[in-house]
């Protein structure tokens, strides 16, 4: 484990004697505007662009409103249709129901076989 | 002469403040506040790219970094971390040389010693002590010697330092151990008693 005065002493020797630095070119400054120059601008931001992120941010507001909105609609109107639809196919089945009901009853009904037997049987006794 | 790092570190909030209005007015267009920024960190920027690549190609590197700044500005989101940002492209830069860097490396060290021996100064020892920090730098991998020019020379802060990287404070931390003991040996080999 070393000693934290030993790091102090060590970067104290590497800050006083780091190489100094080679002076740069004195066309380097000018060589890098005339690059930046020759780059295309068009990925910076447009004057005009800067003023409308606060128009942005409530045009996606006003926008956003209108998808719940929508979302909402498309959200509770298929309730409604499905009730219609429930409904009409309980009363269609009621309907059946009731139909199939009374022509069961019709075809189980005997009495007019049993007037016709009784009738019959009258008219056969002497 | 050399510029000292604190001269022209953004560490308090004016100057990141006015980082703040200059990459604001960059985002614009305005070529004039890139070039103030560019006065602001170029040194600083130099300084590094030096101590991690050489004299060589200094200035075409230098060149690519502020290249890459100028056309990557529209896409800063955090404008307040600008120094951040710009450390992390000139650590970018130095990587890509890296293989490069690797191949010439004899040459590249002729060259710094050339430079050094080169250097107006009357004291030799002074010299001397230069050639060792060069040599020593020279010793370290590219990630410990990143991170030792980064935090002990450039005086950037642990936490940035992980920021610009990449990588956690603990590794940092970890490197500049390892970093610092491979140069304090070195040093002690060389006859300089810390």
């Amino acid at each position: 484990m070393t000693n934290p005065n030993d790091d102090e002493r060590l970067v104290e020797f590497l800050r006083q004697y780091r190489p100094e630095v080679p002076p740069a070119a004195p066309n380097l400054e000018a060589e890098i505007w005339q690059a930046i120059a020759s780059s295309p601008e068009s990925s910076f931001q447009p004057r005009s662009l800067r003023v409308l992120p606060p128009f942005r941010k409530l045009a996606t507001g006003i926008g956003a409103g209108f998808l719940l909105a929508w979302g909402g609609f498309r959200l509770f109107t298929p309730a409604t249709l499905i009730d219609t639809v429930s409904l009409e196919t309980f009363m269609v089945n009621h309907w059946d129901g009731v139909v199939n009901e009374t022509l069961e009853v019709s075809q189980s009904d005997n009495t007019e076989t049993d007037w016709l037997l009784l009738a019959d049987g009258n008219n056969a006794s002497p | 002469m050399s510029v000292m790092p604190s001269q022209v570190f953004a560490d308090d909030q004016s100057d990141k403040d006015a980082d703040t209005e200059l990459v604001q007015r960059c985002m614009q267009g305005d070529r004039q506040s890139f070039q103030q920024l560019y006065r602001r960190y170029q040194q600083r920027v130099r300084s590094t790219l030096y101590q991690l690549c050489g004299a060589s190609a200094l200035d075409d590197l230098v060149q690519e970094v502020f290249l890459r700044v100028w056309k990557g500005l529209p896409k800063l989101q955090q404008k307040a971390q600008f120094s951040t940002w710009l450390y992390r492209i000139t650590w970018n830069v130095a990587s890509d040389q890296r293989q490069e860097f690797a191949q010439k490396r004899s040459q590249f060290e002729m060259l710094t010693r050339t430079a050094s021996t080169e250097s107006e100064a009357s004291n030799l020892m002074h010299l001397h002590y230069q050639d060792l920090v060069q040599r020593g730098l020279a010793q370290l991998s590219f990630d410990h010697r990143t991170v030792l020019v980064l935090h002990d020379l450039e005086e950037v802060p642990q936490k940035e330092v992980a920021q610009i990287l990449g990588i956690p404070v603990g590794t940092v931390k970890s490197r500049l151990f390892h970093a610092r003991g491979t140069l304090r040996q070195f040093l002690q080999h060389e006859g300089v008693q810390l």
